[in-house]
C-alpha cells in the first residue's frame, strides 16, 4: 500500500483505538505493527521492525532517570512538605483578600521546584489549601480552581518529567528544556497571582469572612526550611556543576527520602510504598515511551511526517502560524486525551517541520508542554480536575464545579501559551539565545 | 488517563501464581530502583570529592531502565495503574454493559496479542546477544553483557501477556456472575 | 529488474558520512548500473527513523535494511579489530593513512573480514573516519599535569585516553557536552573538531589543545552478505566499486569541513595551540599499554588482536609516523 496513505490511516486507526479505551501503549505499537506490514507486505519485517525499535529506544541513559525524578516528588508529597510550605507563605499573606489564594500559587511555583509531576502537586495541595481557603470565606469554586490551575506549575517549572519526555521524543537536551521551562513557569505563576489580586479588589464577595484568628495553628515557620533546603540543594548542585540535570533525580530522591525519614514523616512501610508506586509510574510512563517510539518510527518510515513539513512550508504558514495552529491542535486533543499521549502522538509529526522553519528546540517545547497542560483543566476529560474532585469527593463538590472553577486558569494559561507563542525570549530568554 | 480497576473475583489457583510471579518481579525491580538512585548518588560524591567516579555508570542505568520497566510493567497492568482512556469506556459500560465488556475484553485481548508479538520477536535477539558475545560498554573499562536485559523484555513481556489474559478471564466472569 | 534496496544510518544527514551515503554513494551505484539490467529502487532510512545510531547492524541483520553504515566505534565486543585505532591513541592524524590503512588491513588479514560475516555483513570499503581528536577545556593546557584533578567528558572508548594521567573522565554525549561544561560537572572534553564546532563547545571550553590523538576508524558502508551472495555480479561490483567513490568523497569533505571547524572556532574566540611533543609523549607514556591488553584480551577468545595492532603499527611506521609510543613492543 501506499506508505503515506498508510501514515495517515495509522492517525485515525491510534485515534479510534485510544477513545474505544485500548491501553495507549499498545494502540500505538500494535497499529505501528501493521502499518509497518501494509507498507512492506512482510509479517516478519513488521515483527522485526517492532522488536528493534522496542529494545533499541529505551535502552537510553534519559530514560533511567524518570524513576528518580517521580520518586523524588512522590517522597516530597509523602513527607507533607507541600502541606508546611503552604501553611508557612499563607500565614504571611493571611489579611489579604485572595492572599491564600495567591499563597497557594506561590507554594505551587515553589513545591513544584522539586517535583515533576503536576498530579502530585494536584492531589496535595486539594488536601491541604482547598480547606483552608474555605474555611477563610473563600468562595469554593475559586478555591479549587486555584488549587486545578496552579497543579500545572509542576509541570513547566523544572523539573518536569513533561519536559524530560519531550527530551527524549526529540533527542534534546533536558538542562536547556529545563532552563527553558523557568520564565513560562515564572509568567503563568505571575499571571495567576495578578488575576486573583485583581479578583480580590474587583469582586471582594467571593473572599467574604477573612477569620485571620486561626487557633491551632501549629505549623512552625521553620518547617518550610526542608522544602527550601531541597529546592536549594537540587538548583545549586545544578548551578554550581556538582551534578547535571539528569543526575539531579538521583540526588534529589535520595535527598527528599533522608528528609522524610529524618523527620519521621516517612517510616519503612511509607518508603516502600512510595518506591514501589514509582515502579508503577516508571513502568506505565516508559512503556508508553516505548509504544510512541516504535509508533514514531512507523510514522517516519512512511515519509508521513516529511510529506507533512514539504506542506506546511509550501503552504506558506510562517512559523507563528504553525505553532498557533500545533497549539491550538494540542489544546483541542487536551480536552479528550492525556498530556502525554498527546505529546507522543503530534510530537514526531511537528518537530520535523519546527526544525525547518528554524524554530528553536527549546521555544517549541515549552509550547508543547504548556498547550497540553492546558487539557488538564478542560472537560470532558481533566486530569488535574479530576485529582482535585477525587481527594474532595467527601465534601459533596461536584465535577461540574471544579471544571467552572478551573475555568479562568484555563483561560489564563491560554493566554500566556499566545504570548509563549509570539515572544520566544519567556522561554529561551535564559539561555541567551 | 484514568485507572482500571481490577476487582477479582473468584481467585483462581493461576491468578494466585502469576500475583506470587508478578508481585516478586515487582520486588526486584522496586529494589533496583533503589540501587539505581544510591549508585547515581555515589557516582557523584566519588567524582567530586575523591575525583574517582564509578566507571560505567550510564551503561548501568541505560540497561537498568529496561529491567525495571520489563519487570514491573506486568504488575502495573495488574494494578490497574497501565495508562489507557478509558472516558468513553466508562460510559459505554455504565449504559451497555454488554458492549462495555466487549470493548474491554478486545482491549485485553489486544494487549496480550501484542505483549506475545514482542516476546516473540526479540527472543531471537536474546539467543544471538547470548551466543556471541554481545557486550556493552568500554573495553578495558567498564563492559556488561547484552543478553540478560534481552531477556527481561521477553520474561516482562510474557508476564504482561499473562496479566492480560487474566484480567479479560475475571471480567468475563464477572460479567456471567452479575 | 529493478530491487528494492533500503539504506539505513543512525545519525541524520548533517553528518558528513551520510551525507556522502547519500549524495555520493548511491549516486555512483546508480550511475554504474545504468546501462546494465539492472537499477535499484532506494529507501533512504537515516536518522533513527529505522534504527539509532549502534542499531543499524541490527536493522540489516534482521532484514530491514539491505545496504547501511555501521559504525564499529559503537560494537566494541562485536566489531572488536575494528576498534584498533581507538585503543592506540596519538597515532596518526591523517584520516586518509588510517582509513586507507584499516580499509587495506581487511584484506590482508581474514579475521576482520570474517567479524563483518559473522553479522551477516558484507565490508564493501569506503571506511568512514573521524579526524584528529583534541582536547578542549576551560582552563589553559601546557602540560598533562595541568590536568590534575580536572574532570573530562570522555566519550565511549577515549576514556581509557585518561587512564592514571590524573584527570577525571565523566561520562556524556554530543548534546550533554555544552552543559555539562558550562555547569562545571566537566571541564573539558575529548572531541574532534567538526563536532566541537558544530556543538559551539568553544563558548565554554575556549582552550583547544590539538593533543593529536590521531585521526579514527568509525565504521563503513557494509551491505547484508546473505543478500549481496544473491545479487547478479553486476550489481555486486556496484556497490563495490561505489565505495571507492564514497571513501575519495568522504575525504574530500572531511578537509573542508576540518578547516572550517577550526576557522568557526577562532572566529568563536578558541584559543588554539599545539601540544608540545614532549608533553605529548608524556601522555602517551603515562597510559597504562591499552593496546596490548585489548589484544591479549582477544587473543584470549581467538581473535588475533596481537597481530592486529602490530600489522595496524608497522603501517603506520612504514609511512613514516613518528609514533610517542609503540603500543605493540612491549
Ligand atoms: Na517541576
Ligand atoms: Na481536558
Amino acid at each position: 500500500m501506499d506508505p503515506i496513505t498508510v501514515g495517515y490511516l495509522s492517525l485515525v486507526a491510534i485515534g479510534i483505538a485510544i477513545y474505544a479505551g485500548l491501553h495507549v501503549a499498545i494502540a500505538l505499537a500494535g497499529v505501528s505493527l501493521f502499518g509497518v506490514w501494509a507498507i512492506t507486505g512482510k509479517l516478519k519485517l513488521a515483527m522485526n521492525f517492532v522488536a528493534l525499535a522496542a529494545t533499541d529506544s529505551i535502552a537510553d541513559y534519559t530514560f533511567g532517570v524518570v524513576p528518580l525524578f517521580v520518586l523524588m516528588g512522590l517522597a516530597v508529597s509523602e513527607s507533607g512538605m507541600g502541606r508546611d510550605t503552604f501553611a508557612v507563605i499563607s500565614r504571611g499573606l493571611r489579611r489579604w483578600r485572595g492572599g491564600l489564594g495567591v499563597a497557594t500559587v506561590l507554594s505551587n511555583a515553589v513545591f513544584a521546584a522539586i517535583t515533576g509531576i503536576s498530579i502530585a502537586s494536584a492531589a496535595v495541595f486539594s488536601k491541604v489549601a482547598v480547606p483552608e481557603m474555605v474555611r477563610a470565606g473563600t468562595n469554593r469554586s475559586i478555591a479549587v480552581g486555584v488549587v486545578a490551575g496552579s497543579s500545572v506549575l509542576g509541570m513547566l517549572i523544572p523539573p518536569s518529567l513533561l519536559l524530560i519526555l519531550f527530551a527524549i521524543l526529540t533527542d534534546s537536551s533536558i538542562g536547556d528544556l529545563f532552563i527553558g521551562g523557568v520564565g513560562p513557569g515564572l509568567l503563568l505563576a505571575g499571571a495567576y497571582i495578578l488575576y486573583l489580586s485583581g479578583l480580590g479588589v474587583a469582586r471582594p464577595q467571593y473572599f467574604e469572612g477573612i477569620n485571620p484568628a486561626e487557633e491551632g495553628e501549629t505549623t512552625p515557620t521553620w518547617t518550610i526550611l526542608p522544602v527550601l533546603g531541597l529546592a536549594t540543594l537540587v538548583l545549586s548542585g545544578i548551578y554550581l556543576g556538582f551534578f547535571t540535570p539528569t543526575e539531579a533525580g538521583a540526588v534529589g530522591a535520595a535527598a527528599a527520602v533522608i528528609i522524610g525519614i529524618v523527620l519521621r514523616r516517612i517510616g519503612a512501610r511509607a518508603a516502600w510504598r512510595i518506591a514501589v508506586q514509582t515502579g508503577h509510574i516508571t513502568a506505565a510512563v516508559c512503556f508508553l515511551i516505548i509504544g510512541a517510539s516504535i509508533y514514531s518510527r512507523m510514522l517516519a518510515f512512511s515519509g508521513l511526517p516529511a510529506s507533512i513539513t514539504e506542506a506546511a512550508i509550501g503552504s506558506g504558514i510562517g512559523p507563528v502560524g504553525f505553532l498557533m495552529l500545533f497549539a491550538g491542535l494540542l489544546v483541542l486533543l487536551g480536552t479528550v486525551l492525556d498530556s502525554s499521549s498527546i505529546m507522543l502522538v503530534t510530537v514526531p509529526l511537528a518537530y520535523p517541520v519546527t526544525q525547518q522553519m528554524g524554530i528553536d528546540i527549546v521555544h517549541f517545547g515549552l509550547i508543547t508542554v504548556l498547550a497540553v497542560e492546558v487539557g488538564l483543566l478542560t472537560p470532558p476529560l481533566g486530569l488535574s480536575v479530576f485529582v482535585v474532585h477525587a481527594t474532595l469527593k467527601d465534601t459533596g463538590i461536584t465535577l461540574g464545579e471544579v471544571f467552572r472553577g478551573a475555568a479562568p486558569f484555563a483561560l489564563i494559561m491560554t493566554l500566556t501559551l499566545v504570548a509563549l507563542i509570539l515572544i520566544p525570549q519567556i522561554a529561551t530568554g535564559l539561555l541567551g539565545r | 488517563m484514568t485507572q482500571d480497576i481490577t476487582r477479582v473475583g473468584a481467585r483462581g489457583r493461576l491468578d494466585q501464581v502469576a500475583d506470587v510471579v508478578m508481585g516478586t518481579a515487582n520486588v526486584v525491580a522496586t529494589l533496583w530502583i533503589l540501587w539505581l538512585m544510591v549508585l547515581i548518588v555515589a557516582d557523584v560524591l566519588g567524582r567530586e570529592t575523591l575525583g574517582r567516579p564509578i566507571a560505567g555508570v550510564p551503561e548501568m542505568v541505560k540497561y537498568s531502565i529496561v529491567g525495571i520497566v520489563f519487570l514491573q510493567i506486568a504488575h502495573t497492568h495488574r494494578k490497574g495503574e497501565m495508562i489507557r482512556s478509558d472516558g468513553i469506556l466508562g460510559m459505554v459500560r455504565r449504559r451497555w454493559p454488554t458492549a462495555g465488556l466487549t470493548l474491554d475484553l478486545i482491549a485485553q485481548l489486544c494487549g496480550a496479542a501484542f505483549a506475545l508479538t514482542l516476546a516473540w520477536a526479540v527472543w531471537p535477539k536474546v539467543v544471538r546477544a547470548y551466543e556471541r558475545g554481545e557486550m556493552e560498554g568500554v573495553q578495558g573499562h567498564f563492559t556488561l553483557p547484552v543478553w540478560p536485559f534481552l531477556f527481561l523484555i521477553v520474561l516482562g513481556s510474557i508476564l504482561l501477556a499473562l496479566s492480560f489474559l487474566l484480567t479479560a478471564a475475571t471480567r468475563f466472569k464477572e460479567h456471567r456472575n452479575a | 529488474e529493478v530491487l528494492d534496496v533500503t539504506a539505513v544510518a543512525g545519525h541524520p544527514p548533517v553528518f558528513l558520512w551520510v551525507k556522502t551515503l547519500s549524495e555520493s554513494y548511491i549516486p555512483a551505484v546508480n550511475a554504474a548500473l545504468e546501462g546494465t539490467d539492472y537499477s535499484i529502487d532506494w529507501t533512504e532510512a537515516y536518522g533513527g527513523t529505522l534504527a539509532k545510531v549502534g542499531g543499524e547492524m541490527e536493522a540489516m541483520e534482521d532484514g530491514l535494511a539491505q545496504v547501511g553504515i555501521v559504525s564499529s566505534l559503537f560494537e566494541p565486543s562485536l566489531l572488536s579489530l575494528q576498534n584498533v585505532t581507538y585503543v592506540t591513541p596519538f597515532g596518526s592524524p591523517d584520516v586518509d593513512l588510517v582509513l586507507s590503512t584499516v580499509d587495506a588491513m581487511h584484506d590482508d588479514i581474514p579475521a576482520m573480514r570474517k567479524l563483518w560475516e559473522d553479522l551477516d555483513l558484507e565490508y564493501l570499503g569506503g571506511g568512514f573516519g573521524l579526524e584528529d581528536y583534541l582536547l578542549m577545556t576551560t582552563f589553559p593546557v601546557a602540560s598533562l599535569s595541568d590536568l590534575e584533578g580536572r574532570k573530562i567528558n570522555a566519550p565511549g572508548p577515549a576514556v581509557n585516553w585518561l587512564k592514571e594521567t590524573g584527570a577525571v573522565g565523566v561520562s556524556g554525549n554530543l548534546t550533554t557536552y555544552y552543559n555539562d561544561i558550562q555547569s562545571g560537572v566537566a571541564e573539558g572534553v575529548i572531541v574532534f573538531p567538526t563536532a566541537a564546532a558544530a556543538a559551539k563547545l568553544f563558548e565554554v571550553a575556549p582552550y583547544v589543545t590539538r593533543v593529536h590523538f590521531g585521526a579514527q576508524f568509525a565504521g563503513g558502508i557494509v551491505a547484508k552478505k546473505s543478500w549481496f551472495d544473491e545479487q547478479d555480479a553486476v550489481v555486486q561490483e556496484a556497490l563495490r566499486a561505489a565505495a571507492d567513490t564514497f571513501a575519495a568523497d568522504y575525504r574530500t569533505g572531511l578537509e573542508a569541513r576540518v578547516a572550517g571547524a577550526f576557522k568557526a572556532m577562532e572566529a568563536g574566540g578558541a584559543q588554539i595551540s599545539e601540544m608540545s611533543e614532549e608533553e605529548r609523549s608524556n601522555w602517551a607514556n603515562t597510559l597504562p599499554n591499552i593496546a596490548m591488553d585489548w589484544a591479549k584480551d582477544l587473543d584470549g577468545k581467538g581473535i588475533p588482536g596481537t597481530v592486529v595492532l602490530t600489522t595496524y603499527i608497522n603501517h603506520l611506521k612504514d609511512a613514516g609516523v613518528a609514533l610517542p609510543r609503540d603500543w605493540s613492543a612491549e
